[in-house]
């Protein structure tokens, strides 16, 4: 059962192949080259890597975001494009799943943060059930808001030097290990994994990333009415 | 040989498929313009969002249409650029995955050589040498095309694009976007002669440059109906829409024909969205006679965006040899005869 998985919803460019939930290969670049440019020849290197024929993927899954518009469309236009093209299921991960999966374990809460511009961030609140809020669009200054009596709450994704000022003397508080702060696909493969065994596909014609916000055009009109 | 063709580089959703470079076998083409219509122009963000949203259901629809597989095909064309580069992206990150995942050859195609090759599409005969001119609402070129793998332009607009031009009118005239069809219409009931708007002379231009200039024009015809409401005189819009549209139908046909004299050329092809316009393609037609040059207009539906173009296009560059990387990259600002197929 092999997963290849993708994330591009940030300035990560993220690409892993899962057999039957652990990681082959994972190969993730922190914004050196950009996505469009970067994404196909990092996934045909997974193949030269791992010897594992193309036609033998089983299952394509991809994160959906929030984050990166662009980095988003990217990712989803080619998971797609392969789903397609292989003739194999489309698994679409929220990133937010992804990172929650990355901290998991680290507290009795995990908080995943994404930027979302302007001095606000894309937020949700995991248990370590698996349990999730929904995403919101929160600005930075807000964040301690989200903390409530519980014993600990894990900050995790794009945690910047800002947020760590933000929440700072917050007792039950902590941070993701530094290494963990970026999306890996080999997390988004490890929740797709889990999706595949439900059969939580998703459509090649219908999935969108999670845009959350409108198009700023969009924003316009809609306040000019 | 059977080719696949992506295109995305603007509002149109399109993918088709072409036997051997002239022989269409699908053109879809789904058109978001109903949705930009009320931002009064195209949203990039919102095109890339419908792309992303459509694409493969159109790709599925041109192959099924086409009655085609995917590994039939012997190669895959995408306009890589210039465009919205939200927009191309889209286009460029599904036609390279699908190039990979079926092990077919990538080919790059730019966007306004591709327009040229409405032409090839639609006269089996007509081969390079000749002289094209593309005219839509983002570019207005006019080409030296000396075989298909060739291209020199000889000039370009300096300011706004000749569609660009018809919107921006259309707006201070009251009409809806898309303003192009709406000027044509309104000006069937106009007097052409009745303004005298001037058309744009470049004095410094050196005898070997055929650049165009519309904004002066425009700015002519915002002139003339402030000038008019000052002095409380009525005006007639459908005059202001016919006049303004001669003197860019001229101003096309004029650089177009001198060009082709110039450098020697006895064929003329229209492309673009604008060379839809009956007016454009009458103008050129009447210039041309006078000057015993052979003028090419396609169909309208191959004028606008397409990929039925992209994918003649990537015929010619496959056969010669001329294939892109895993590597491809969108590029909004694509100069024409730049090759962006790296093998050869
Ligand atoms: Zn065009």
């Amino acid at each position: 059962m092999l997963i290849l998985a993708i994330e591009t919803s940030t300035i990560s460019c993220s690409v892993a192949l899962l057999k039957d939930g652990k990681l082959l290969a994972e190969h993730t670049t922190q914004n050196l080259r950009n996505h469009s440019v970067a994404l196909l020849p990092n996934i045909v290197q997974l193949f030269v890597e791992t010897g594992v024929e193309k036609a033998a993927v089983n299952a394509v899954a991809v994160g959906i975001g929030p984050g990166s518009f662009t980095g988003l469309r990217i990712g989803l236009a080619t998971a797609k494009a392969l789903a397609y093209a292989l003739k194999i299921p489309l698994i679409g991960v929220p990133t937010m799943r992804t990172l929650f999966l990355q901290a998991k374990d680290c507290a009795e809460y995990a908080i995943p943060v994404i930027d979302a511009q302007q001095g606000n961030v894309y937020v949700a609140v995991y248990g370590v059930d698996g349990e999730c809020s929904e995403i919101a669009v929160v600005a930075k200054t807000k964040l301690p808001e989200l903390v409530k009596t519980a014993d600990s709450y894990c900050f995790c994704g794009e945690i910047t030097a800002e947020i760590r000022e933000i929440m700072a003397g917050t007792a039950n508080v902590s941070f993701v290990a530094e290494k963990m702060t970026l999306p890996r696909a080999g997390f988004t493969g490890i929740a797709a994994q889990y999706m595949y065994g439900r059969k939580m596909f998703s459509d090649i014609n219908t999935l969108e990333p999670i845009y959350i916000r409108k198009s700023a055009a969009e924003e316009l009109f809609e306040r000019s009415k | 040989m059977l080719i696949l063709g992506i295109e995305t580089s603007c509002d149109e959703t399109s993918a088709a498929v072409v036997r051997s470079g002239r022989e269409l076998l699908s053109n879809v083409i789904s058109s978001q313009i109903d949705i930009h219509k009320i931002y009064g122009g195209v949203v990039p963000e919102i095109a890339s969002r419908k792309h992303v949203e459509n694409i493969m259901l159109i790709i599925d629809q041109a192959l099924t249409e086409a009655s085609v597989t995917l590994e039939q095909l012997d190669g895959i064309a995408v306009t890589n650029g210039p465009g919205l580069v939200g927009a191309l992206l889209v286009g460029v990150a599904v036609a390279k995955t699908l190039a990979f995942a079926a092990d077919k050859p990538l080919i790059a195609a730019h966007h306004i050589e591709s327009h040229v090759f409405a032409n090839i599409l639609s006269f089996p005969d007509l081969h390079p040498s000749f002289l094209a001119l593309v005219v839509s609402g983002g570019h207005t070129s006019l080409i030296a095309v000396d075989d298909y793998n060739s291209y020199r332009l000889l000039g370009q607009t300096r300011d706004d694009a000749a569609g660009e031009a018809f919107d921006k009118v259309a707006r201070v005239l009251g009409l809806p976007y898309p303003g192009g069809p709406e000027v044509e219409k309104l000006a069937l009931n106009g007097n052409e002669h009745a303004i005298d708007f001037p058309r744009a002379r470049l004095k410094s231009l050196p005898v070997t440059n055929f650049d165009f200039s519309f904004s002066g024009l425009k700015s002519a015809v915002i002139n003339y109906l402030h000038n008019c409401e000052q002095r409380g005189v009525e005006i007639v819009i459908a005059d202001v829409a016919a006049s303004f549209q001669r003197v860019v139908c001229e101003t096309l046909a004029i650089n177009a024909v001198s060009a082709s004299k110039q450098f020697g050329y006895s064929k003329i092809v229209l492309a673009g969205g604008v060379a839809a316009n009956n007016k454009v393609r009458e103008t050129l037609q009447i210039y041309c006679k006078q000057k015993d040059i052979e003028l090419f207009v396609p169909p309208a539906v191959l004028c606008t965006d397409n990929a039925a173009m992209v994918a003649s296009r990537g015929y010619y560059s496959l056969i010669a040899g001329k294939t892109a990387g895993w590597d491809l990259n969108a590029v909004p600002n694509y100069p024409i005869g730049k090759n962006d197929n790296t093998s050869e």
